[in-house]
């Protein structure tokens, strides 16, 4: 196991141990990109380009979208 | 309370569009910039999938996420022009059918399921999969439209939920 592989493993427990100590589903959502964008690094150094570029797409681009909508309008409702 | 969540008024009326615009001109410029380098990124992602990494999924989300950028750097109205539901259904429909018609013709000729018809073609080429860039296609086509279909009931909610508010 290189050294590289070693920093990502350790990082992806911190930033997904962040992820779930952040309480505010805005913020929540935001670190969680941050976490995608982790595990994006952690399969290229696996060598996983394939599943990697699946993780980009999905984890930076659908997912924070739905999210970020979802989360405005469920506070839309509540703040009325 | 399913059937009431149906059945509500969410009907999408193209003259009751809100016209919005993005203030920041950094982000106006960046957006539209980047939408065509995102949906030739989804194309090369799709039309490469075999030979390097990626494939009709990846390259169906990029091309999915070229639209959104439409909308996030430039109007709604632009976004909804570019991407009219029928034509989106249309695709969808094609992407799915398509994977399967590739499978059945195989059947058809009396070889298994998704059987490579074409033969092998020149190693590390465009045309090197046989019947692979067909289903790559179908795939990305498919989910490019799936995308854009989801993306279309979320962000309707809150579209809508822009319009009551007024």
């Amino acid at each position: 196991m290189i050294p590289l592989q070693v920093v990502l493993l350790v990082l992806m427990g911190i930033v997904g141990t962040t992820v779930v100590l952040a309480r505010d589903p805005l913020r929540q959502a935001i670190v969680n990109s941050v976490y995608g964008l982790v595990a994006v690094l952690l399969f290229v150094v696996f060598q996983a380009p394939d599943v990697a570029l699946s993780e980009l797409v999905v984890g930076t681009v659908a997912m924070p979208l739905v999210l970020l909508v979802a989360i405005l309008k469920v506070r839309r409702k509540g703040g009325r | 309370m399913g059937v009431a969540l149906l059945l509500r008024d969410t009907r999408d009326r193209k003259s009751e569009r809100p016209y919005d615009r993005v203030d920041n001109d950094a982000v106006q410029l960046l957006g539209i910039l980047m939408v065509p380098v995102t949906v030739l990124l989804g194309l090369w992602l799709a039309a490469y999938g075999y030979i390097t990494p990626g494939g009709g999924f990846q390259g169906g989300v990029v091309l999915a996420a070229g639209l959104v950028l439409l909308w996030a750097a430039g109007r709604y109205r632009a976004y909804r022009a570019a991407s009219p539901m029928e034509l989106v259904e249309l695709a969808e429909g094609v992407g799915a059918g398509g994977y399967v018609v590739v499978g059945l013709a195989a059947l058809v000729s009396g070889a298994p399921f998704l059987h490579n018809l074409l033969g092998p073609g020149d190693f590390g080429t465009l045309l090197s999969g046989g019947s692979i860039p067909l289903l790559n296609w179908a795939a990305a086509i498919e989910v490019a439209a799936a995308n854009v279909l989801l993306f279309h009931e979320f962000f309707e909610e809150y579209v809508l939920s822009l319009r009551s508010r007024r």
